[in-house]
């Protein structure tokens, strides 16, 4: 189809072009012709304004005598001008030339830098499942409010100090340190309040005193607690720049791993750390999925809090730590298949194009299969994951299956159809 | 699919400009008919396809498809539909793309309604426009490419700037641009008669109606950007000699200029090489303002994404077109024979003073927008050039333009009498000092520049108004002349008078304006300006992808209910920020102006008010001129053709001549 | 033949002009280099509208007998925002005494900026068109200077200050200008 269309738009343009080129008659205007319209027309206008008597006689021959220099000023220019000279040799050559190159040129570039096997998803037509919406770290407005109600939750006040920071770009605002110290007060373990507290002795300009009490944080955060990876990387960035030896600060520091567990930084997080505030962008936003994570550490039965967790990983683009918390979902009690979608998906955004699903990604993906036969997203993944290990029949029974569920109009349909040749003929 | 459909029509539109750019200039320096005529074809397709990508990326847009990186980075699949229409241009590569389209149109346009040019000038223009559309093309495929895609999608996109979420915003650039690229048309019109060596009466009335048309849609394009300033950032202000606004203000000075000199190059075959420089400075200035804003060299509140190697590009690209314009122009102007000779006092003298003052006031924004850089690369130095620096300028420059402006009309060509004139417009006068001292003593005092400004505002309105009366009034057939005169002259007057209509804007809503500022609690009751405004509540409002804090602020005048202001704070919830929404109350001659700041978390929230007299005059003023020039466009004498058309019947192609 | 000159004129302009344009693009350029030629030299005369209802102006006076940290801010100024818990500590913590002028900003905007990020202004004033800017040789916002209590610019800072600013220069030069 998109073969075609490219054709067919290539076929018209060519053809377009072609058509004065071929054309037999033409109409010819002639230089002199539209200049002397115009004078012409001053003429008669400068007749008028002297029938209007805005010009005088005298000045209105002046006029007149101007314009008509002007006239032979233009016919002395138009004998000068090469004559219309009607040769064949371009009319002949530049027909076949004009219809091979701009095909190959415009192919050719298209090849270079086109993306021609991506197909389209219109938000609406994606396959999505009940419980995508993204979770929405609630507002100032919407805490304070629940503040005002129970003024004594150091949850709450901890999040509104949070908010308010992450509202106020970044800076934690006197009205969030108060708040926060209040909350410290109440939880000494509050995560969070030590967190943003350290933050702000680190923007007013005391990045010991911050990066001491994040150190402190850390050491008695239990390892594997979903923040530590982004709290160390906050220490490791404010020591560097504020030259703090941070071995001097806490000589029994625990060694961090060499690198996050992260396979490689999302895409998000790339143009994050390219944007004008890295840091405050990064953290604003993970911040509150880190809230998160510290609650779920101590409550880890909550289910319903770690499918929270991975979709707000699955948005950060998060695609390990994601997969990990439906994992934990998954342990409580079975996920359903939209979830068992999700979670699919999150080992599928990080596959490499063209390689086959990772054996995680089998595990869940056969999962999903069963509790969904038909799912499309099993169906072809996991065909590409029977393809991969040479079980080429079964991978043409499921693009098979997928196939027949697709719409007549779907842009991957010729393509899983290729693939199925493919599978068939060896 | 539909994407990369898009993408192709944008490399097939590359291709096609190539071809457009230099076979019509080969057939016109041959005399080829055809080769020619390949112009005016090349030049609908490319419409055709540039509009084919506009049509896909507006698509991808409107289903927000996140497999398009573009949309991703700019859109949200919960933004409402017009945003996300409006979001095609409020980006970098999207705002491009619809520049590229707007220079496609413009050279169809050329292609379809410039029957009345010579076959040999329009193929030249239609070329040069087409060299313009290949470093376009270029730029936005190989460095800014609207159609980059992402697979698999991401989830949503990462929304829009809340900033720019806003009608001002959804008509604001395609005006601009419409203004900025018609200008291309005048700039290529310029290098097509320098390689022509023609420039002439002819070329001035060819070339008259592109120019007109750029301006007008500059002109509309800037007073909505002042009007989007104005209530959007929510301090009353309305023009900020912010960069980006500098930058459309360069090339409209120009063009201004430009549409001034070239009536006498129409009139009078003088100032040809001047008027030919002003053509090529219209779209260099446009050019310029474009990099500034985008690479980064100088910042800005309203900036796009700034990338060094996208600014080392549109450098690349200025230094071309303006470097070529200017490197031909110094080649080939020297050549062009001096026209007819006129008095210092007569309308050629008047126009070449408008034209002085005009390309002083656009060097003085240029160095004023360049100077700190300038001096930071030399000296290490910074400077700051602000209001300060404008006001300066512009006041003293402005005062003679002013005067002068409601003069010229009155001169005849070639010489003139100077007192005739003044005795004519001697009522105007009276009656404008009366008005300034009226201001500076009954209405108010507090500045006397404001006052005298006032003055002039009122003078061009009855200067110009005693302009048009003494064409039309005077003994019997007054109706008849009036229905007899020319649109240029009706245009140039609603043009003029418009001027004063914003001047008089100007100084209401910049020196004439209150404010009050006060924490407001449930029921509190405030007067200012005349009227009682009384806080009925904040309520909490949601939106399609905000949340708002919305007063309700009762305003009544002598006790009786006048209006309710609402305005807002709203909280963008994907991008978290808070974007202050005023609320405007407006009667045409005065705005009552309501924005909502913070609370104190008791139950207080600070509420400004501003009341801005005659503040709707300015974007009033500015719709009177840019309609003024609709006006003049309309004027018969523009689309003056040849009258008759030779047919030539081509040999045909498979038989060779010989 | 000297009349031609003259139409090169544009074309040698445009050159100088994408020279400098060239030059800022490929020279990385740090506006906030410092280089001022205030320091060592008596302050500028200083008199602006208080910013705070009911207060007196600020004057030179406002800055002798004592060194003075003399701040440029504005609301609408994010690194403003970026330096201002740095302004806060200088005022609370270590007892300095700092004045602010609100730069080409609205009283109301640059109040509830005050009022959501913390005063720590003793003094503070109002430059609502930049014409205090001009005679202090700013460059735009912020710019803090450290002045004597002879009323000497010791210091000037372009760009908002930092921890180290603090520590290396602005707390060495408050203790010895007293």
């Amino acid at each position: 189809m998109l073969e075609f269309l490219l054709a067919l738009m290539t076929t018209a343009t060519v053809g377009a072009l072609m058509v004065p080129l071929l054309r037999q008659k033409l109409a010819v205007g002639d230089r002199l012709d539209h200049d002397l319209a115009i004078y012409r027309d001053q003429l008669t206008e400068l007749e008028r304004e002297r029938a209007a008597r805005r010009v005088g006689d005298a000045d209105a021959e002046a006029g007149r005598v101007e314009i008509e220099r002007r006239i032979l000023a233009a016919a002395d220019a138009a004998r000068a001008a090469p004559s219309i000279e009607v040769t064949t040799g371009w009319r002949k050559i530049l027909p076949p030339v004009l219809a091979l190159a701009i095909p190959v040129l415009a192919l050719g570039v298209y090849l270079e830098i086109g993306r021609p096997g991506v197909p389209s998803m219109p938000f609406e037509a994606r396959e999505r499942g009940p419980a995508t919406e993204t979770e929405r770290a609630p507002t100032s407005f919407e805490l304070r409010r629940q503040l005002a109600s129970q003024p004594d939750d150091p949850d709450l006040m901890s999040q509104l100090g949070e908010a308010l920071t992450r509202e106020s770009d970044g800076t934690v605002i006197p009205e969030a340190v108060a708040l926060l110290r209040r909350a410290l007060e109440r939880v000494p373990t509050d995560a969070r309040a030590a967190y943003f507290l350290g933050l702000h002795e680190v923007q007013a300009g005391d990045a010991r005193a911050g990066v001491t009490r994040w150190l402190d944080l850390e050491a008695r955060s239990p390892e594997g607690a979903p923040w530590l990876a982004f709290l160390r990387a906050e220490i490791e960035r404010v020591a560097r720049q504020a030259r703090l030896n941070l071995a001097e600060l806490k000589p029994d520091r625990r060694a961090p791993p060499p690198a996050s567990g992260m396979p490689q930084p999302s895409r998000e997080a790339m143009e994050a750390m390219a944007g004008l505030n890295p840091e405050q962008r990064e953290q604003a936003i993970r911040g509150m999925v880190e809230g998160l994570a510290a609650r779920l550490q101590d409550n880890p039965q909550d289910r319903a809090g770690w499918l929270r967790l991975a979709n707000a990983w699955r948005v950060l683009g998060d695609g390990a730590k994601a997969g990990e918390a439906f994992g934990r979902a998954d342990a409580l009690a079975p996920l359903d298949a939209a979830q068992l979608a999700e979670w699919a998906e999150t080992h599928i955004r990080r596959l490499q194009p063209g390689q086959p699903p990772s054996p995680e990604a089998v595990a869940v993906l056969t999962k999903l299969e069963a509790a969904q036969p038909d799912n499309p997203v099993a169906l072809f993944y996991l065909g590409a994951a029977s393809f991969a290990a040479g079980d080429k029949s079964a991978a043409a029974a499921r693009w098979k299956r997928l196939v027949q569920r697709l719409p007549a109009d779907s842009a991957l349909r010729a393509q899983l159809e290729e693939r199925i040749r493919d599978a068939e003929a060896r | 699919m539909i994407p990369e459909l898009g993408h192709f029509a944008l490399i097939l539109a590359l291709c096609v400009a190539l071809v457009q750019g230099t076979v019509p200039l080969y057939g016109a320096a041959r005399g080829e008919p055809a080769l020619m005529a390949l112009g005016r074809m090349a030049a609908l397709a490319q419409l055709a396809l540039v509009g084919v990508a506009f049509a896909a990326l507006t698509h991808a847009y409107l289903t927000s498809d996140f497999t398009v990186a573009n949309v991703v980075a700019n859109s949200h699949s919960a933004k409402p539909m017009l945003y996300k229409f409006t979001g095609v241009w409020g980006n970098h590569e999207g705002s491009m793309l619809l520049w590229t389209l707007i220079l496609a149109l413009f050279g169809a346009a050329v292609a379809a309604f410039g029957e009345n040019l010579p076959e040999t000038l329009r193929a030249r223009v239609l070329a040069i426009q087409a060299l313009l559309g290949v470093g376009f093309l270029a730029f936005l495929l190989f460095t800014s490419n609207p159609f980059e895609r992402v697979f698999p999608p991401p989830a949503d996109g990462n929304g829009l700037n809340p900033l720019l979420q806003d009608p001002g915003l959804a008509f604001h650039p395609p005006l601009l641009y419409l203004g900025y690229v018609g200008f291309s048309v005048a700039y290529a019109f310029a290098v097509a008669a320098l390689i022509e060596g023609r420039v002439d009466a002819a070329w001035a009335r060819w070339v008259r109606p592109w120019t007109l048309a750029a301006w007008c849609f500059l002109t509309l394009g800037i007073a909505l950007g002042s009007w989007w300033a104005y209530y959007i950032l929510g301090w009353g202000g309305f023009w900020f000699w912010d960069p980006v606004e500098n930058a459309s203000l360069m090339p409209w000075l120009a063009g201004t200029a430009l549409l001034h000199s070239a009536i006498v190059v129409e009139k009078r075959d003088a100032l040809k090489s001047w008027t030919v420089l002003l053509a090529i400075l219209a779209f260099s200035l446009s050019l310029l303002g474009t990099f500034l804003v985008r690479s980064g060299v100088l910042t800005s509140v309203h900036a796009f994404a700034q990338d060094p190697a996208r600014g080392l590009y549109i450098l690349a690209f200025l230094l071309a077109v303006t470097g070529g314009g200017l490197g031909l122009y110094a080649w080939r102007a020297p050549a062009l024979k001096p026209g007819g000779l006129f008095q210092p006092v007569s309308r050629e003298g008047g126009l070449i003073l408008n034209n002085l003052l005009l390309s002083t006031l656009a060097v003085a924004v240029l160095l004023g927008t360049l100077y700190p850089l300038f001096l930071d690369l030399l000296t290490g130095e910074k400077v700051s050039v602000g209001p300060p620096f404008f006001n300066a300028t512009f006041v003293p420059i402005c005062a003679p333009l002013f005067a002068a402006l409601c003069v010229g009309p009155f001169l005849s060509w070639k010489r003139s009498d100077l007192w005739p004139a003044l005795r004519r417009l001697q009522i105007a006068f009276a009656v404008s000092v009366a008005a300034a001292l009226i201001a500076a003593f009954a209405i108010d005092g507090r500045s006397t520049l404001a006052a005298i400004a006032f003055g002039f505002g009122v003078w061009l309105i009855l200067g110009t108004l005693a302009g048009a009366l003494d064409r039309v009034a005077g003994g019997a057939g007054a109706m008849q002349r009036l229905r007899r005169l020319p649109r240029a002259f009706i245009g140039m007057s609603i043009a003029h008078a418009g001027l004063g209509v914003v001047v008089l804007g100007c100084v209401g809503a910049g020196a004439w304006n209150l404010e009050a500022m006060r924490a407001m609690k449930h029921g509190d009751r405030m007067s200012f300006a005349g009227y009682e405004f009384t806080l009925r509540g904040v309520e909490e409002v949601p939106g399609p992808n905000w949340i708002a804090e919305r007063a309700t602020l009762e305003v009544t005048r002598g006790g009786a209910p006048f209006t309710t202001l609402r305005p807002e704070r709203r909280l963008f919830t994907v991008q978290r920020r808070l974007i202050a929404e005023t609320a405007i109350q407006t009667n045409l001659v005065r705005d009552l102006y309501a924005t909502l700041g913070e609370s104190d978390g008791q139950g207080a929230w600070v509420v400004r008010l501003y009341f801005n007299p005659l503040a709707p005059w300015i974007w009033l003023g500015a719709a009177f001129c840019a309609l003024g020039g609709f006006v003049s466009l309309t004027d018969r004498r523009l689309r003056v053709g040849a009258p008759s058309r030779r047919r030539t019947v081509l040999p045909p192609a498979a038989q060779p001549a010989e | 033949m000297s009349t031609r000159w003259l139409y090169l004129l544009p074309l040698a302009t445009l050159g100088i002009v994408a020279g400098f344009f060239a030059w800022s693009l490929t020279s990385d350029r740090n506006p906030a280099s410092i280089g001022s030629a205030l320091v060592g030299r008596p302050a500028p005369t200083l008199n602006a509208a208080p910013l705070r209802e009911g207060e007196t102006a600020v004057t030179d006076a406002s800055l002798r007998g004592r060194p003075v940290v003399v701040n440029f801010f504005a609301s609408w100024c994010a690194p403003c925002q970026l330096e201002h818990p740095i302004l806060m500590r200088l005022a609370e913590r270590e007892g300095a005494t700092v004045v602010g002028i609100a730069y080409k900003n609205k009283p109301a905007d640059a109040l509830a900026f005050l009022k959501r990020l913390g005063d720590p202004y003793k003094h503070a004033g109002l430059d609502p068109d930049g014409k205090i800017a001009i005679d202090w040789g700013l460059s735009g916002v912020p710019e803090t200077y450290v002045i004597d209590a002879r009323g000497i610019v010791r210091l000037h800072f372009r760009g908002p200050i930092s921890e180290r600013d603090v520590k290396d220069s602005i707390l060495p030069a408050l203790k010895a200008g007293s």
